[in-house]
């Protein structure tokens, strides 16, 4: 992948090894002069083997995640770029026509090739041409009464396919287009399959002049010229093509290669695309533009837009960046013809010029653009290679979203298992100080220790993750395969590394960081085992804090001064001083928050206060939120000072405190989405990576609330378990345990409830959309079958003719003319490509798509509103794509959005004005009214974006297009709703000649149900990859318990415990830190799913919000049994242990 | 006469591999009579802590014969022990063992919540024995908020918490100072007194000694 999380992957790759090999490096010399910590870290993972393999299993999840993410994108990316390339064979660019023409394919002059040809012949770029036709036309096959409504069908000029790509048929052989006689035909494998024919037999293909006959002359192999994928596709000769459609001497394509071959030619592609559209441009009319738009300050005019679209169109901010340097350097060439001969980069300069009130220019600009070019040139291949690398990228980023729960509950798991390394070597440690061991003695220990299994689990994790992102490959294999698109699994020697050196980075980073923490201990209380809080440590005095602070404010420079006076280790100075851009900023922060003491929460105050501010200014929402974060527990924090100093009891106040911490910051966190909206309208919504970032801090807020209320937690469970006469002796100690070791409780709850949250998002939006089960019709407007014929071939006449219409109660037919749309007097001035489309008057009397906005003015009901728009041609009723989206893993959408309606508006809507007028024209536009916009439902069947569409009654799609726009689409209402599907092959048979294609709209929306459904457990499923870390540190913490608790359970067995009932706690303990983090998981999973609903439910009436029970039953009692089966093994260990055994461990 | 309520006969028990056996009691027979405060004492390794986990059925043996109130130990299973533990004997350790996590009151209730009793009555009988060794006002606090004196007077209560009718006690002062072990053993006396109770209290003190009504005097793994 050429990006990954948004960084070059090259770059990135290379980052990550070097950083890699310094940290080898940083070991391996600190291992080579103090080999003993070596030793004394490394021999702790042999001596307990059971909790080494859980402590890798844990550790290896991020290396797994990042590596299955990065494997997926990586498989999207080959797959896509596969199929480009096997679709397009040699062919980089492809010449089509003007674009002018409404309706089916555009031809033009076989004059232009022969021009063309003599234009390259010289350039060294391009290897060769190829001209053809192409369009989609029915075949059939007659005597097994087979069809194929959508064919491709190619006729090429046998003069130059030989020297263009190599035809070969089924058993090898080299075959040529020039070779076909007139009634000679070539199919690839696609079609012999699709239609059961094979050499030697006959094909019947359809045209408006009706039905011809071929024999074919061999059946080729798929690929290249032949057609790429599993698709279908007919060769014909050029000239028999030309005939059969009455299209002598025109074709639709002229294909360009490059010279060389895979990438070579690849590269070419710009020069050669640039090439092609300076010399396919009226180089008079270019300079003419280029003269007007050097007037009157339209460079500063094109330099502002520029600036004002580099966060939402970065392609647009660049060309006009750079067209605007070069009109006010007075620099006229090729770059500047490349980009106006682009029309949409005429469009959105039209657009400006309209905008600052010069529109004597634009007017100018606009007849001369009409005759700038007279062909596009499209840079088809490495269009495809960019599609393929932005879908590669969205795909990784969205698996990485998902995952990155996974990889921070990996990260806590680390830090658990440091904490209990450290809890249950505090003696040996202190003992290892007291005999002289310093405190980054300890660190190092630990960190040899942890680098082992760091190690140890990146090489693991990624080879699980490769595995894993081929299972999942396989199974979006049978989601996705299409004859158009074929995936194949794939893995980058790049992601490879990535994910290898990301994954053990990460890990390493906490390896350190939890080290740091486990060696800051006190010998005395290490050596004898007393708690903490026995020995304090005393603050260090202000003028020592001041003289911190004031130092790190100067921290280069204090640095280069400790060096050169030798202060402390020079290495360690020097270290220090070549990171400083990091540790400069931390230790300023440190310092000041040590300074102020008590009064921390000040300093937090203020910066989050800062940032709440800058982001307001700025109209960043992710700087808001996190200011508000950051307010939330200052005021936490704030009380707890105050309960501090006012509350005697300390338990009592740190309750309190820690309620309001945590309390609040939750609050802040669940606010509904809207909730600023009155305020801050232009708050811009925070990227996708603000997701995971909200949700751990919503969990980390949520664990911090409960383990700060255990008081009434151990009560309130005492009292419901007080009911269970056998039980009563095991739960209290089942309970009291882990809720006395807060620290790692907390954490193993925080880890089950991040995984607990992000699947039950999963689970209630998954219910939401089953809206589509309930009231189908609002997807499929109330009709059975939706059909649509080849634009070239349309039905003459009135369909009902050719039909029974005693089985129908609605027949309506649709045509669709691409428009250009801009606002009347919004904002969004700028012409944007749309469709319109003309409706029979039988649709507005019975479609039942669903408004979501309307003018209460023409109609109070949704009928009303399509009733107003059937006799009025003034009127449109819009797609709900208009509405600016929000979606933030969607393509970007170039076509019109309103600027008087946003995402979540009321369903009462003022009605506006638009202006329209037919692609690519200098027509006088139609003023418009939009009165209505239709739900997002009903576009098509299920969700999906799609461009900008307006719906109207047929006159109108006239009157714009100029002339009568037939009928493309059908929709058919049935008296017997239950044969939709034989209907739509009765359909496809009677409407053959017309290509057409008909499909029952309930079998196809039960279809992308099913394929929705299907992705949502996918993901679901790689989520929950979470859960394995959270059972393994369930186990972790068993096996720990067991040993540090040896003497406890002697006790328990001397005052009566059974063995059963030892094994009885131990199991109960595990279950109940696994239920606090299912609970804490659920709460939060359904107070934001809630918070997404009410967005949703905006756009989406009648949606209801459910908690799937059974589901989540699942999901508990999967979650419960897992962690028990983690730890039947230390528990079955703790029943074992022979009671005077137990009690003489010390 | 009062009633025998401990014996044994010939016992023995070893420690340790094939190789390197430790013969622990080397045929010990003992018996004790219901009510008696009985000191096991000897130098380190004699095996009177062997013989303490032994008679309460905390430890197995290898040869011999237990007695306990008429039921022969070595035809228990661990659950019957178990039981046996829950509803006639106490323990009382040198180390303390109370549950850190749990408070005194619920560290006395759990033997009886083990035996059966509801929470109510559990809590009553833990409240009343806390009075009897005087902790009534600690019963919210943790051991680690208590004094050594006051966690063994704890550990006490607990072992008497059943009302069981042996209390085995291994070296129930062993951690405290002279003034808390005087406390600790007029306590003893004195419950044993009031409940007829039988203490065998395992101990290097010649104090604690010198306050039981007989010693059994132990030398490498033999009663001497």
């Amino acid at each position: 992948m050429e990006k990954v999380f948004g960084l070059p992957a090259t770059e990135l790759a290379l980052v990550m090894t070097a950083l890699m090999v310094v940290i080898f490096l940083i070991i391996g010399i600190g291992a080579a002069r103090r080999f003993i910590l070596v030793k004394m870290g490394s021999r702790n993972i042999p001596r307990r083997k059971g909790q080494s393999i859980l402590i890798v299993i844990g550790l290896m999840l991020s290396s797994s995640i990042i590596a299955t993410s990065l494997g997926i994108g990586d498989t999207v990316r080959y797959s896509v770029r596969s199929v480009a390339l096997d679709f397009l064979g040699p062919t980089d660019e492809i010449i089509k026509g003007p674009g002018r023409q409404l309706v089916g394919e555009e031809y033009f002059d076989y004059f232009e090739f022969e021009r063309i040809r003599q234009l390259t012949q010289d350039n060294k770029n391009i290897d060769a041409l190829l001209p053809l036709i192409e369009i989609n036309l029915p075949a059939s096959n007659d005597d097994l009464e087979l069809a194929e409504s959508n064919m491709r069908v190619r006729g090429v000029d046998g003069g130059y396919s030989d020297n263009f790509d190599k035809l070969e048929n089924l058993q090898g052989q080299i075959v040529s287009i020039s070779s076909l006689s007139d009634d000679e035909t070539y199919i690839n494998l696609g079609a012999s399959e699709t239609l059961t024919i094979g050499k030697g037999e006959d094909i019947s293909v359809y045209t408006r002049s009706g039905k011809a006959e071929f024999t074919v002359r061999d059946v080729l192999k798929n690929g290249g010229l032949a057609g790429g994928g599993r698709r279908p596709y007919i060769l014909f000769n050029l000239n028999t093509l030309q005939q059969l459609l009455d299209k002598e001497g025109r074709i639709t394509n002229i294909w360009v290669s490059n010279t060389g071959t895979g990438e070579d030619a690849l590269d070419l592609s710009e020069d050669v695309t640039k090439f092609l559209r300076t010399e396919l441009t009226d180089a008079n009319v270019a300079t003419e533009i280029f003269s007007i738009l050097q007037t009157k300050k339209i460079p500063d005019l094109l330099f502002e837009e520029s600036n004002s679209v580099r966060q939402t169109d970065k392609d647009t901010s660049e060309t006009l960046g750079q067209m605007s340097e070069n009109l006010k350097a007075n620099k006229f060439g090729d770059d500047f013809i490349k980009d106006i001969s682009d029309y949409q980069t005429q469009l959105t300069i039209l657009g400006i010029l309209d905008k600052s009130g010069l529109q004597e220019e634009a007017g100018s600009i606009l007849v001369l653009s009409s005759t700038l070019t007279t062909l596009r040139v499209d840079d088809q291949k490495s269009d495809s290679i960019r599609l393929a690398e932005r879908v590669a990228s969205g795909v990784t980023t969205i698996f990485s979203i998902f995952g990155s729960f996974s990889i921070m509950v990996g990260m806590l798991l680390i830090f658990l298992v440091f904490v209990l390394l450290a809890a249950a070597r505090s003696t040996e440690l202190g003992m290892a100080r007291a005999v002289g061991l310093k405190r980054r003695d300890l660190v190092q220990l630990f960190t040899y220790e942890g680098a082992i299994y760091a190690f140890l689990a990146a090489i693991v994790g990624t080879l699980v993750g490769v595995g894993l992102s081929f299972g999942l490959v396989f199974i979006l294999k049978d989601l996705i395969d299409t004859d158009d698109f074929v995936i194949t699994p794939y893995y980058s020697t790049i992601s490879l590394l990535i994910s290898f050196s990301s994954g053990l980075i990460l890990t390493f980073i906490t390896v350190v960081f939890s080290a740091y923490r486990a060696s800051n201990l006190n010998i005395v209380v290490a050596i004898r085992g007393l708690k903490d809080e026995f020995v304090k440590k005393a603050p260090d005095p202000m003028r020592k804090k001041i003289l911190d602070f004031a130092w790190n404010l100067i921290f280069p420079a204090k640095q280069m001064l400790w060096i050169a006076r030798g202060n402390g280790s020079r290495v360690r100075n020097l270290v220090l001083l070549l990171i400083f851009p990091f540790v400069w900023p931390i230790n300023v922060l440190t310092s000041l928050f040590k300074l102020s003491g008590k009064h921390s929460y000040m300093i937090l105050g203020a910066f989050s206060l800062l940032l709440l501010v800058s982001g307001i200014l700025t109209d960043t929402g992710a700087s808001f939120f996190i200011g508000l974060t950051g307010i939330a527990l200052s005021i936490g924090l704030f009380v707890r000072f105050l309960s501090q100093k006012f509350i005697n009891d300390f338990e009592t106040g740190n309750q309190i405190a820690g309620t309001m911490e945590g309390g609040l910051v939750l609050l802040s966190n669940s606010l509904p989405f809207d909730f600023f909206d009155r305020w801050l309208a232009d708050l811009s919504e925070p990227g996708p990576w603000f997701w995971p970032v909200g949700g751990a801090i919503s969990t980390a807020a949520a664990v911090w609330l409960l383990m700060s209320n255990t008081k009434i937690l151990i009560a309130l469970l005492n009292l419901i378990l007080s009911r269970f006469s056998g039980l009563r002796a095991v739960t209290k100690t089942a309970i009291s345990y882990p809720m006395a070791s807060k620290f790692r409780t907390g954490l193993t709850v925080a880890m089950f409830a991040l995984i607990i949250f992000t699947l039950m998002i999963f689970s209630v939006l998954n219910g939401i959309q089953d809206v589509t089960t309930e009231q189908p019709e609002r997807v499929t407007g109330g009709y059975d079958i939706k059909a649509t014929i080849t634009p070239d071939l349309p039905i003459t006449g009135d369909i009902r003719n050719s039909l029974n219409m005693s089985d129908f109660t609605v027949v309506a037919g649709a045509s669709n003319v691409r428009v250009e749309v801009k606002e009347h007097e919004g904002e969004n001035n700028t012409y944007k490509g749309a469709r319109l489309v003309s409706l029979e008057n039988g649709f507005f009397e019975s479609t039942q798509w669903r408004m979501t906005h309307l003018d209460p003015k023409y109609g109070t009901t949704d009928r009303e509103i399509w009733s107003s728009i059937a006799d009025n041609e003034n009127l449109v009723i819009a797609s709900a794509t208009i509405i600016p989206s929000e979606d933030p893993f969607g393509p970007p959408d170039r076509s019109f959005k309103t600027s008087y309606l946003a995402p979540g508006d009321l369903k009462e809507m003022e009605s506006f004005g638009i202006e329209m007028k037919k692609r690519r024209s200098s027509a006088e536009p139609e003023k418009l009214i939009v009165i209505g916009v239709i739900e997002r439902l009903a576009s098509g069947t299920g969700y999906g974006g799609g461009s900008a569409r307006f719906y109207s009654p047929r006159s109108l799609g006239a009157k714009i297009a100029k002339e009568e726009i037939p009928s493309d689409t059908f929709y058919f209402s049935l008296k017997d709703k239950s044969k939709a599907a034989n209907y739509s092959q009765k359909l496809e048979k009677i409407f053959l000649a017309n290509g057409m294609n008909a499909e029952s709209l309930l079998e196809q929306l039960e279809e992308e149900r099913a394929t929705s459904n299907a992705f949502n457990k996918l993901f679901q499923g790689f989520s929950g990859l979470g859960l394995v870390v959270g059972v393994a540190a369930i186990g972790v913490l068993s096996v720990r318990a067991v040993v540090e608790r040896r003497q406890s359970i002697g006790v328990l067995r001397a005052i009566g415990f059974k063995s059963s009932m030892i094994r009885t706690q131990f199991l109960i303990e595990s279950s109940f830190i696994t239920l606090l983090g299912i609970v804490v998981g659920i709460c939060l999973g359904i107070l934001q799913s809630w918070l997404i609903f009410r967005e949703i439910s905006k756009e989406l009436e009648g949606a209801k919000f459910a908690v799937p029970i059974g589901e989540v039953g699942v999901l508990i009692a999967i979650t419960i049994i897992a962690s028990i089966l983690a730890s039947v093994i230390p528990a079955n260990e703790a029943s074992k242990t022979y009671p005077a055994e137990a009690l003489r461990y010390e | 006469m009062p009633e025998i309520v401990i014996s044994t006969e010939n016992l023995h028990k070893f420690y340790g591999s094939r190789d390197q056996k430790v013969h622990a009691l080397k045929g010990v027979s003992i018996s004790i009579a219901e009510g008696e405060i009985v000191g096991v004492m000897g130098p380190s390794g004699c095996g009177k802590t062997t013989l303490l986990n032994c008679l309460s059925g905390l430890d197995s043996i290898d040869d011999g014969n237990i007695s306990i109130q008429g039921n022969t130990l070595t035809d228990l299973n661990d659950d019957q022990l178990s039981e046996l533990r829950a509803k006639k004997m106490g323990f009382v350790f040198q180390t303390f063992n109370l549950l850190p996590v749990l408070t005194a009151v619920e560290n006395v209730e759990l033997p009886l919540l083990v035996s059966g009793f509801s929470g109510k009555q559990a809590r009553a009988r833990a409240l009343e024995k806390l009075g009897e060794v005087e902790l009534e006002d600690w019963q919210h606090h943790l051991p680690g908020e208590l004094s050594g004196g006051e966690r063994q007077r704890v550990t006490l209560a607990r072992a008497l918490a059943n009302d069981p009718a042996i209390v085995w006690a291994d070296e129930l002062t062993g951690n405290l100072d002279s003034e808390n072990e005087r406390l600790v053993m007029d306590l003893v006396i004195q419950l044993n007194k009031e409940n007829n109770q039988t203490f065998v209290i395992v101990t290097h003190s010649d104090y604690v000694g010198g306050r039981t009504d007989r010693i059994i005097q132990m030398k490498d793994g033999e009663v001497v």
